[in-house]
């Protein structure tokens, strides 16, 4: 699977997804989001967790550094927040540096989509077995 | 001599050749020099920065205009078109499907309408379609709100024909579209939240009331978030619309994108599916209709309308792929649910004939 790299604009699409994970890492560790009582409505509704509960607390925890609570939340929010950060870092680097970027063939991506579909749905099972109790 | 304007058809008259403004309705126009080389260079040219709009050749002074539109001519109405079929090429490159007709083949229809009767095209085939910037990418010569107007129109209105024409990239416009619609939006909907708080907040607690774990929502920063009635909740939304607008962009976009890849159905790359998504997202500007609860279903699934209808259009898929990179995510999501609560109502079922078998036995505790 080759790699090929390509010079782009300084500013594009890519850049856009690295502000939006820091935007996250700024929000998850300064502003005071648990204490604002933010509700599921899926969770008041049905009573279960959402596909995507416990990902504030996650990102969060993950913000000041504690892992295990952050993985213990939602381990998919946990991986998220890691993941966008990291990326954040190095596409912001990568941009400010000039740097090419890498185009992966699509079937990379695919692959890429088709694991993160994966762990929203493993998570989501794991999150329905914990809200019940195994 | 006269010069015919390509985007109102109607003349005006100048001394020069290049690009000029339009005595009638403003637009830039080019006129091509009929002395300069009117070769038609190959389909594959890389596209310009930009595709200057294009003008029908000069006409000599006091000849008559030149005839309404015909083959390789747009007619009224349509978008700045990219060279289709105007007269020679100017400097500087081709847009893409190149100036004027293909050599033995049929010029790529710019337009946002379906093209005219009589247009052509390859026997039993797709008509040759070349992009146009959406009126929003040219709001600069337009105006802004004149720009957003006719693009949520094309959008909202005509997707598969705007869809299959716009340029996809950049995809810049299409994202400053999204965003400014979903805030304006969102920003109508807290001002109006904030009048009619008290209302709001009274139908608000009923429902948190009906909910079986409504009590968890009954007295935090999301009931007064939903009624609108904190000063502070009501500045922090307007603050943080245009931010959650953009997340809310890639996100879709990102969701979308994962199922369509998933389909082999996003040939032309992520850019696509974030400008239509981006210009679909002009729907919730219905949502700022005063109809609290309807305006947001109508606006909500005329988005996915939308989408579904753009993604088929912009990646040049299937309906059947199209539609279910749209619908997927929220048909798993159901199917995830009503798993769940079948899991749920399987074990309070197993409990209560727990209950009841030991109801059958306590006749043997004496009265």
């Amino acid at each position: 699977m080759g790699v090929a790299w390509r010079r782009t604009a300084r500013f594009g699409v890519p850049e856009l997804f690295a502000l939006a994970g820091v935007a996250s890492l700024v929000a998850a560790r300064f502003l005071p989001l648990l204490e604002a009582g933010l509700g599921c409505p899926f969770r008041a509704l049905t009573g279960l967790p959402c596909a995507s509960c416990g990902m504030t607390h996650a990102f969060v925890a993950l913000a000041h550094g504690r892992v295990v609570e952050a993985v213990a939340a939602s381990p998919a929010g946990a991986a998220l927040a890691g993941s966008a950060w990291l990326y954040a870092a190095l596409d912001l680097a990568r941009a400010a540096l000039g740097l090419p970027w890498p185009m992966l063939p699509e079937r990379a991506w695919r692959m890429m989509a088709a694991a993160g579909i994966g762990a929203v749905a493993l998570n989501w099972a794991w999150m329905l077995w914990s809200a019940r109790g195994g | 001599m006269i010069a015919r304007c390509a985007h109102c058809q109607k003349t005006f008259e100048t001394d020069r050749y290049g690009v000029q403004t339009c005595t009638h309705c403003g637009q830039q126009v080019l006129l091509a020099d009929p002395s300069a080389p009117a070769a038609s260079p190959p389909r594959a040219a890389p596209p310009p920065a930009a595709a200057p709009p294009a003008a029908p050749p000069p006409a000599a002074a006091g000849a008559p205009p030149p005839p309404g539109p015909a083959r390789g001519e747009p007619p009224a109405g349509a978008p700045p078109a990219a060279g289709a079929g105007w007269g020679a090429p100017p400097p500087g490159g081709a847009p893409p499907g190149g100036w004027g007709s293909p050599p033995g083949g049929v010029p790529p229809w710019v337009g946002w309408g379906p093209p005219p009767p009589g247009w052509g095209g390859a026997p039993g085939g797709p008509l040759p379609v070349a992009e146009a910037e959406a009126p929003w990418a040219r709001r600069a010569q337009l105006g802004n709100l004149r720009a957003f107007f006719e693009t949520w129109k094309l959008a909202l209105l005509q997707p598969a024909e705007f869809f299959r024409a716009v340029k996809v990239a950049p995809a810049g416009p299409a994202i400053v579209f999204g965003v400014v619609a979903m805030t304006v939006s969102s920003w109508v909907q807290t001002l109006y939240g904030a009048l009619w708080g008290a209302a709001t907040m009274g139908y608000v607690q009923n429902m948190l009331d009906r909910m079986p774990q409504g009590g968890q929502l009954g007295n935090t920063w999301m009931r007064q978030w939903a009624a609108g009635t904190s000063a502070f909740g009501t500045v922090a939304q307007l603050v943080a619309a245009p931010f959650l607008a953009v997340v809310g962009l890639l996100l879709w976009s990102a969701t979308f994108h994962a199922f369509l890849l998933l389909m082999k159905a996003a040939p032309r790359g992520f850019e696509a599916t974030l400008t239509v998504v981006g210009y679909a997202s002009g729907s919730y500007l219905l949502a700022a209709a005063p109809v609290p609860g309807l305006a947001g279903v109508v606006a909500f699934v005329w988005f996915l309308a939308v989408v579904g209808i753009g993604l088929q259009a912009a990646q040049r898929t299937t309906p059947g792929r199209a539609w279910s990179a749209t619908l997927l995510p929220f048909v798993l999501v159901c199917l995830c649910c009503c798993g769940s609560v079948a899991a749920v109502a399987s074990a309070f079922s197993k409990g209560l004939s727990g209950l009841r078998l030991q109801t059958i036995s306590s006749p043997k505790v004496p009265i």
